[in-house]
Parts: structure tokens; C-alpha cells; sequence
């Protein structure tokens, strides 16, 4: 059941799926907006989740920031600090205590630089977040040209060498540049940290950003030598779009979400009840 | 905040809708049915600042989710046309309870406007405002039919799948609505409106072509109108540019004295 949760001295508000029953696990989820979608997430994805998520014992908040759905349109605070009022408002009038923070695109690389400094949140869920592209995104953009039909060669071998020849302004969009990301070592050390304070990082990435992602061996160069931790679950589907148009798809990712939610046990009493 | 949220409906059918009250005494109700599926999203933003705009000039605003979409309770496959007729007259009751004495204006949006063309009636609305109206219930479950299987089929979209996905039955712009929705839609059109009940168009100049004789007509420029049927959300609709036809529809009001006289 869904309930209305006023915030920042009643300007905004979110709608927290409540835990069913007594069967309430430790932390709270906060879905931040992918990009400029209203708080239902595309194809109403954050609904969804958080109403399995629900099911499953968890209170799940979903509301909007500035700008953005029904958010606040002359804020006076930055993403970060509305975001870190939500959480005090939970933990004051919810009886939250820890947090997992994240969400789609955008939500993951905001989540990203609330958690270097929040202490309360245990648990990232990034999606179509940064990928450092390093060698092997060249490598798989080769064997991606390799493997056209012989007759797109010719074409192919003219573009790349305009390119050479002249230096164009890039055009379309550009995730690496357009997205608010650390550089790749600091990303790394970033991730090293956040797993020595025992966050759990649950990475998931689509053929979507197919701009910066492009073979799995990039999230080995993204996430360095922390890649086999327990706490880091990552997950690449090459075939899934980034809004996860298909239905099944969207289900699937629901699954995994809620799969890695379960990391969070249900109180000992609750358990053995169950 | 100057919008209230709020559920409303039966337990078991929970509706949520977003409150605008009017500033000073309210000269009217407007109930904004709001877009359908992707155009839900995508106008999202718009629409809240839409209510806030006609709220400023006295209007009451209610937008609210059908059942089954939206912040409302219940799965993708519990909206029908059905139901959300049901739903439009839950959320006009909503409406009055707040104020029985203002007029009911109905907002249906794109095609939205098909469902409200039908609840008009049934609600006594004192006008129906047609946004960027869909006017054949068939004709736009073939289109965006059509637009997904396209879209399924997008190497932009998919760029490294082996094998594209296919829609399943009931599958529509990536929603997985019941199987009957689409034949129940195919029978909604513009021109189930009551004829007794005075009809505004408001859209580009193909909407305006295509409405009925005796509705009242306002354009938008293509700056208010390029979002229809867009997917994608990568950039806002600015309401300043769809600001000449709100003057134009705040001077059609209907009178609140009529409605005081049914509902006062």
C-alpha cells in the first residue's frame, strides 16, 4: 500500500510502498529519477519495483526532485541536499536507518556522489552507470566493424578516414562528457572504498549505452581490483535497451533487483516465525 | 506546496491524483485526464505546470492516474477503457466534493480525449477541452501498434541484440495491457461527445481541421505540440509556449451560476 510522505517543509512529497506485514527488512529503498521521468520510472518500472520490493519487506520511497515531475521548481538546494532532507525525513517520521540509494541512469550517478558521504545508505543500485571504456570498448567497436557484410566496408573505411583527415565537432550524444562522472581512477578508488565500508553494490548495464559499453571485460577496467568482491554484483545484458521498453525485460530486471534486495535478511524473530 | 496529493477511490481500486485548489474563489473544476502509456511520461512535467498555470487563474485543478497507471494502484493490465471510465466519474466526484458549486470542465488529453468524449456526459460536465486530440479510438490503436513493432525492431535501440523482441498479445508502446484493451479502445471517437455540451480543440492546425463543427478551436504552435507520440523523454515542453491558448480557453468558462443551479 502505497502512502504519501510530505518533505522538505511541505513543498514536496514522495509515495513510500510500505513493508507488508511485520515483515520489515532493515533498509529503506529511495529510487531517484531517471533523468527527466517523473517519479513511476520509465514504463512505470519504479511502480513495479517498488511494490515487489514491498512484498518482499522493504519500505520503498519513490518522489521527485527539482525540476523534474512534480518536483520543486525554483529549489533552493542542490539534488544532493533535497536528497539528504528525504533521508532525515524517513528516518524521522518512517523509523529508517540505513539506505539503499540508486536507481536508472541519471539516479545511479547521483546516488553515486550522495554515498561517498552518507554514512546511512548500505546499499547502491546503479544502472547504466559509468563504464571507464578503456581498450576493450575499441576492441569490440573493431570486431562490431569487422563483422559487417563485405559490401559496408568500403563505406566504413571512407568515414573512419574523414575522421582521421578532418577533426569534426563531435555530434550526438556523448555519455562520457555529458554525464557528471569521476575519472576512471577515482571511480575505482571510489568503489574500493565503498566496499571496505560494506556497502553492496548491485551494477547493472544494457546494450543501451552501447557509446561506452560495449564488451564485458570493461567492467573489469571500470570496477579494478575489487571486481570479484562479494559485496559488487554486476550484470550485463547486451541485448536490453536502456529505458527496458520490452516488458520481459523490465520484469528481469525487477527479479535481479529483488534477488539482491533478499541480501537483507529479515529480522531473526520474523524468520524463524516465517 | 500548492498541490495537494492525494487517494482516493474505494480500498480495493485506490486512485491517486494531484490536488491544484484555485486561487480565490474557484470559477471552476478542471478533471485533466491525463495522456495514455509513453505520452504519460513524456507530457508528465507539462501538465503539472499546466494545472498550475489555470489554478492561478481560479481553476481547480484534479490530474489523477487511471487505475492501473501512473502512482494508482493496480498492474498495467488493469486499465481498460472500461475501467477508466469508471475512473473519470470517481475522480469528478472527487472534484465536486472539494466544491459541488463550481462547473466541471473535463481536459482529455490526446487520447484521453476519446475517454472523456465518453464520460462527458455521464459526469455532466459544463464543457470538454480536447488536448492535442486523438479522434479515432481504431485508427490510434493501429498507429501506435505499428510504432512499437518499429521501435522492437530499432538497431538504435537494440543495437547489439541477435534476435529483436516481438510483441506479445496485448503488448502495446511497452506496456502489457489486457488483450481486450485494444479492441475496447477501437471503439472510442471524438465524436461520442454530447452534442449539448460545449467542446473546445485545442492542438496544431491538423487537430483544429479535423474537429467538430461546433466546437470552439485554439492552436498551438508546433513548439507545444512536437511531443505527441515521442518515446524518448530527452526534452521539456515549455508551457509558456502553449500560454496564447490558455487566454483563450480561461474566456470560455462556462458560467458558474448553471452549474450551481444542478449542484449548489
Amino acid at each position: 500500500m502505497d502512502e504519501v510522505i510530505a518533505f522538505g517543509d511541505g513543498r514536496g512529497f514522495g509515495l513510500l510502498s510500505r513493508a507488508h506485514g511485520a515483515r520489515r527488512r532493515a533498509p529503506t529503498v529511495v529510487l531517484l529519477n531517471a533523468g527527466l521521468t517523473h517519479r513511476i520510472g520509465p514504463f512505470r518500472i519504479y511502480v513495479r519495483l517498488a511494490r515487489r520490493l514491498a512484498a518482499e519487506g522493504f519500505d520503498v520511497l519513490r518522489f521527485d526532485l527539482p525540476r523534474v515531475g512534480d518536483g520543486d521548481a525554483r529549489p533552493a538546494e542542490s539534488a544532493e541536499a533535497v536528497v539528504t532532507g528525504v533521508l532525515d525525513t524517513l528516518q524521522q517520521r518512517a523509523g529508517a536507518r540505513e539506505f539503499v540509494l540508486g536507481g536508472i541512469c541519471s539516479a545511479s550517478d547521483l546516488a553515486w556522489r550522495i554515498v561517498q558521504n552518507e554514512p546511512r545508505v548500505s546499499g547502491l543500485l546503479l544502472y547504466d552507470a559509468f563504464a571507464d571504456r578503456g581498450p576493450w570498448f575499441r576492441i569490440a567497436r573493431l570486431r562490431r566493424a569487422l563483422a559487417r557484410p563485405l559490401a559496408q566496408w568500403p563505406g566504413l573505411a571512407w568515414r573512419v578516414l574523414g575522421r582521421l583527415r578532418v577533426q569534426k565537432p563531435a555530434t550526438g550524444f556523448d555519455a562520457q562528457s555529458a554525464r557528471d562522472w569521476p575519472e576512471p581512477a577515482v571511480f575505482r578508488a571510489q568503489t574500493a572504498a565503498l566496499l571496505d565500508r560494506g556497502v553492496q553494490i548491485l551494477a547493472m548495464y544494457t546494450g543501451g549505452v552501447s557509446k561506452y559499453l560495449l564488451h564485458p571485460r570493461q567492467l573489469g577496467t571500470t570496477f579494478g581490483m575489487k571486481r570479484p568482491d562479494p559485496r559488487l554484483e554486476l550484470h550485463y545484458w547486451p541485448d536490453y535497451d536502456h529505458l527496458l521498453l520490452p516488458p520481459d525485460d523490465r520484469e528481469r530486471m525487477v527479479d535481479t533487483v529483488v534477488a539482491w534486495c533478499r541480501k537483507w535478511s529479515l529480522p531473526a524473530e520474523l524468520e524463524r516465525a516465517a | 506546496m500548492s498541490l495537494h496529493p492525494v487517494h482516493f477511490g474505494p480500498p480495493t481500486r485506490r486512485l491517486f491524483g494531484l490536488h491544484h485548489p484555485a486561487r480565490g474563489h474557484a470559477r471552476a473544476n478542471l478533471l485533466m485526464c491525463l495522456p495514455l502509456l509513453h505520452e504519460h511520461v513524456r507530457s508528465y512535467r507539462f501538465f503539472s505546470q499546466l494545472a498550475d498555470r489555470f489554478a492561478d487563474a481560479g481553476i481547480a485543478c484534479l490530474r489523477f492516474d487511471y487505475f492501473g497507471t501512473g502512482d494508482s494502484d493496480g498492474d498495467d493490465d488493469a486499465f481498460t477503457p472500461q475501467s477508466a471510465l469508471a475512473d473519470i466519474a470517481e475522480a469528478a466526484a472527487e472534484l465536486r466534493r472539494r466544491d459541488a458549486a463550481a462547473p466541471l470542465v473535463l481536459l482529455g488529453i490526446r487520447a484521453s480525449a476519446l475517454l472523456a468524449a465518453r464520460a462527458a456526459g455521464d459526469v455532466d460536465a459544463a464543457a470538454l477541452w480536447c488536448w492535442q486530440p486523438e479522434h479515432d479510438g481504431r485508427a490510434y490503436i493501429e498507429r501506435i501498434a505499428a510504432r512499437y513493432r518499429e521501435e522492437l525492431a530499432s538497431r538504435d535501440r537494440f543495437p547489439s541484440r541477435k534476435t529483436l523482441p516481438s510483441a506479445q498479445a496485448g503488448d502495446l508502446m511497452g506496456f502489457r495491457l489486457a488483450p481486450a484493451f485494444a479492441e475496447e479502445f477501437a471503439a472510442c471517437r471524438l465524436d461520442d461527445a454530447p452534442g449539448n455540451v460545449p467542446l473546445a480543440v485545442i492542438g496544431d492546425d491538423a487537430a483544429l481541421r479535423l474537429a467538430p463543427p461546433h466546437a470552439t478551436r485554439h492552436l498551438l504552435p508546433p513548439t507545444a505540440t512536437f511531443w505527441a507520440d515521442q518515446i524518448d523523454l530527452r526534452g521539456l515542453i515549455a508551457l509558456r509556449d502553449a500560454e496564447s491558448a490558455v487566454q483563450s480557453l480561461l474566456h470560455e468558462l462556462p458560467e458558474p451560476s448553471l452549474r450551481m443551479q444542478a449542484y449548489g
